[in-house]
């Protein structure tokens, strides 16, 4: 690239990228923060810590409550739990002793009027999920995706559907592609686990996604997914390009990277919604999440990468037993 | 560069984000979640028997650029750079002990950089992962790293005041957060957990001690605070910072909630935020100093990192190199004319808030004039030079000193005054084709002029300007923001 493009197209391929930045975010306190995982089966080895906090700690704060809507993945309804949270509190949950019912999915949270039930804004909900294991070790962190509050400055339900609509009007958008800055090449003793929410379809559709998977050396290949509602799959389930043998023998790649250990394969990946289809609908670009989950077997231990958002998907939304409500203007 | 050049910068930086007027400057603060041209990496430990895996990708489809990595050791604040080329899409990975030879512990920034000309670059398109390992690849945990954007069009060079310092100011970089926010933490000592927490100080590099206040709120909004003070980088444990994070101490000594954590009560939690207080080396203070943190949890063999939340937005933060004294700016403005903040513009007029920091909306720019200053405020060495971008081009404007500050502002013309007492004309200034003007070809120097400025004093200062082009509200003229000085010695 060179400093002397300064022109009027470099601005505006600026501008959209910058304009990106509405979307939703980690780090940035929302009125509804969406955890990509929880898992409150019991006896599976696995534990979830959830925490949730009002950042706000002005004394004049108004009272709060929060809905806890836990989304089962495999059958997409969900169960939810109102939990009050004063100015300055925070609520730290095992999400076995909390979801009312043992299920594994994705969990949002949403503040609430305590007086109507009425969803309304209030950007200062903060929070995190901890995973460990059956005996209580640490595995990995997973930050959740916050979305702010628009709607009319308090309600947020404008259309009155009961839905969370991500769509800029009533709270802001996901991101229309995501990036996954590494993953590893899959081994026996290297497994990583991508995690999908589909947000536009709901029990009903299959959702795919399309992969582009770039080696270290700039050769790019493409996969395609299909899921439903939530999923948490093997990266050697969506693609074999993932596989580090893969990598090594059969592509261009770099032969001197990962630097310090080339044995080890790297690369990193795009994600964009294909389309998400029922028998009677079909919805192109459907909005979603996912991250990255890596596990090696043979020490017992995980983390998770969280992914990059570029642009903005709009017919997102999330509502009560997976339902959605599809793209705007479609209902 | 000198002061001129630098007041050309502001305007080219002005008018980008004219140009970008869909809001898109309106969030100017650094985030976690995008791509962006300078990445912070808060934890890179490349002693023997640790590993750090790090990944910066280039997500640009067309093109290459090159990523510099500062590796900074967090005892010496002392700087490793290695320089890497990323063609478009590419992708680098490291163990980063094999990357940079001298070893240590501490952090790391990666920002992008021109390969013809090797200035640093608004490219914003990197990514990026860094995962801590042990000795025998062990995976512990990940962070993303802090993303911070050029605050500049793409493509141009970021470093508009020549420092060799990457300023996370507005103005090159987004700024960092001014408080953040830890969702969580966990009683220490129950079934041996225990935190740390990573600490990077911005204003300064190793010659300045930053103490920063820690707002620790247990599981029923009870609160607690203290304080702690660091130089360049540290990973410390949580109970060095305070006794109050002991679960026995917030089980048996504090008002919790017997029903927390939801599942395990015996185990307390809670959460806290972090505010720089102060920074100081043996000449230089900086109030509310800019930092950076990142929580990490241990037990066993595990360990997670809990990332904070932002709140709010510091400019006095900068990745330093060592030896380095940052150019802290000289004032402060206030009494803006944005949307929602202090008195409303007098007919609706408020700016559109795409230059932040700037007065009412005016005939020519929906911005709104903006008032800063470069330079040295001392009364023995003045070198303040006070400049205005976003008026009505080619007209005139009069910067004026005066010793009250009038915020939220008055109604005043088609602006707000936010300046009065004591007036003191320093001078008329016509405004370039641009709309910006400042006070370099003035006579005198400032506190020369204005005759009544002592050591320690604070003054304000705005400037005042003729709009007949378009005048919002008829009055044809209108003012920038106020901007507040206190004078050295």
């Amino acid at each position: 690239m060179s400093v002397s493009i300064r022109s009027v197209f470099s601005w505006m391929v600026g501008l959209a990228l910058l304009a990106s930045t509405a979307s939703a975010q980690r780090g940035d306190p929302g009125s509804l923060l969406l955890f990509p995982e929880f898992d409150s089966r019991v006896g599976l080895g696995s534990l979830c810590l959830i925490t949730v906090t009002n950042s706000e700690t002005d004394a004049g704060g108004a009272s709060l409550e929060t809905v806890w809507e836990y989304v089962n993945g495999p059958t997409c309804t969900s169960d939810p739990v109102v939990e009050p949270l004063n100015v300055a509190d925070t609520i730290t949950v095992f999400a076995g002793a909390h979801a009312p019912s043992p299920a594994w999915g994705y969990l949002f949270v949403y503040a609430i009027d305590p007086d109507d039930g009425q969803a309304i804004v209030h950007d200062h909900l903060i929070g995190t999920a901890t995973i460990l294991d059956g005996v209580g070790a640490l595995e990995y962190t997973v930050e959740p995706l916050s979305f702010s509050g628009i709607g009319d400055g308090i309600h947020t339900d404008l259309d009155g559907d009961g839905a969370r609509d991500l769509d800029g009007l009533e709270y802001s958008q996901v991101a229309e592609r995501i990036s996954v800055p590494r993953f590893l090449g899959q081994t026996t003793d290297l497994q990583s686990y991508l995690v999908m929410i589909d947000l536009s379809g709901g029990p009903g559709f299959d959702t795919v996604l399309g992969y582009l998977v770039h080696n270290d050396n700039e050769e790019v290949f493409s996969a395609e997914y299909a899921f439903s509602c939530w999923n948490k799959v093997p990266l050697s389930s969506i693609s074999g390009i993932f596989d580090n043998d893969f990598l090594s023998n059969w592509t261009n790649h770099d032969p001197n990277e990962v630097l310090g250990a080339p044995t080890i394969e790297s690369g990193w990946i795009e994600v964009d919604g294909l389309w998400s289809a029922s028998t009677t609908q079909t919805i192109p670009g459907p909005a979603f999440a996912c991250y990255l989950v890596d596990y090696r077997p043979t020490t017992d231990t995980m983390t998770s990468v969280h992914p990059i958002g570029h642009g903005k998907q709009d017919n997102g939304a999330l509502l009560p037993n997976g339902e959605v409500d599809g793209p705007r203007g479609s209902r | 560069m000198n002061y001129r050049n630098e007041v050309r910068f502001l305007g080219a930086v002005w008018l980008a984000s004219l140009l970008l007027s869909s809001g898109a400057l309106a969030e100017l603060q650094g985030r976690r979640s995008e791509a962006a041209s300078l990445l912070v990496m808060p934890e890179v430990d490349s002693r023997p028997g640790a590993l750090t895996l790090l990944t910066v990708t280039n997500t640009h489809a067309t093109e290459g650029i090159n990523a510099v990595f500062v590796y900074v050791d967090g005892e010496t604040c002392g700087e490793t750079v290695v320089t890497e080329h990323l063609t478009a899409q590419d992708t680098f990975t490291c163990i980063a002990g094999a990357h940079h030879a001298s070893g240590g512990h501490g952090y790391a920034y990666v920002y992008a950089q021109d390969p013809p000309t090797d200035e640093p670059v608004a490219f914003d398109w990197l990514t990026g992962t860094c995962t801590a390992i042990n000795g025998v690849f062990t995976l512990k945990f990940s962070v993303e790293p802090f993303a911070f954007q050029a605050a500049v069009p793409e493509g141009t060079p970021t470093d508009l005041d020549d420092d060799d310092v990457r300023d996370l100011n507005g103005l090159e970089y987004r700024t960092a957060p001014d408080r953040l926010l830890f969702p969580r933490f966990l009683g220490q000592n129950f079934d041996s957990l225990s935190s740390s927490l990573i600490l990077i100080n911005l204003p300064g590099a190793v010659d300045f001690d930053a103490t920063v206040e820690l707002w620790i709120f247990n599981d029923d909004s009870e609160q607690f605070v203290e304080g702690h003070q660091f130089r360049c980088w540290v990973r410390t444990p949580l109970l060095s910072l305070s006794g109050v994070f002991d679960n026995s101490y917030l089980s048996n000594s504090t008002f919790h909630d017997p029903g927390e954590i939801v599942g395990l009560p015996q185990w307390e939690a809670g959460w806290f935020y972090l505010d720089g207080k102060y920074a100081e080396s043996a000449d230089q203070f900086v109030y509310d100093p800019a930092i950076l943190a990142t929580l990490v949890d241990s037990e066993g063999s595990g360990e997670s990192a809990v990332l904070p939340f932002f709140s709010g937005s510091q400019p006095n933060g900068g990745l330093i190199h060592e030896g380095t004294m940052l150019k802290l700016p000289p004032g402060k403005g206030y009494c803006f004319g944005d949307p929602g903040s202090g008195t409303p513009c007098p007919c609706g007029n408020d700016n559109d808030g795409t230059l932040l920091g700037s007065g009412c909306a005016n005939g020519v720019y929906s911005t709104g004039a903006r008032l800063s200053g470069v330079g040295v405020a001392s009364v023995t060495s003045d070198s303040l030079m006070l400049a205005a971008v976003g008026m009505e081009p080619s007209n005139s404007g009069l910067y004026f000193q005066a010793d009250n500050d009038l915020s939220p502002g008055l109604t005043w013309g088609d602006g707000l005054r936010c300046a009065g007492g004591a007036l003191k004309r320093l001078g008329v200034r016509f405004s370039d084709a641009s709309g910006a003007s400042d006070t370099s070809g003035l006579p005198l120097p400032i506190s020369v002029k204005a005759g009544n400025v002592s050591a320690g004093d604070t003054k304000y200062y705005q400037c005042w300007y003729r709009n007949p082009a378009g005048s919002p509200c008829s009055h044809e003229f209108n003012a920038s923001n106020g901007y507040g000085v206190t004078w050295a010695p």
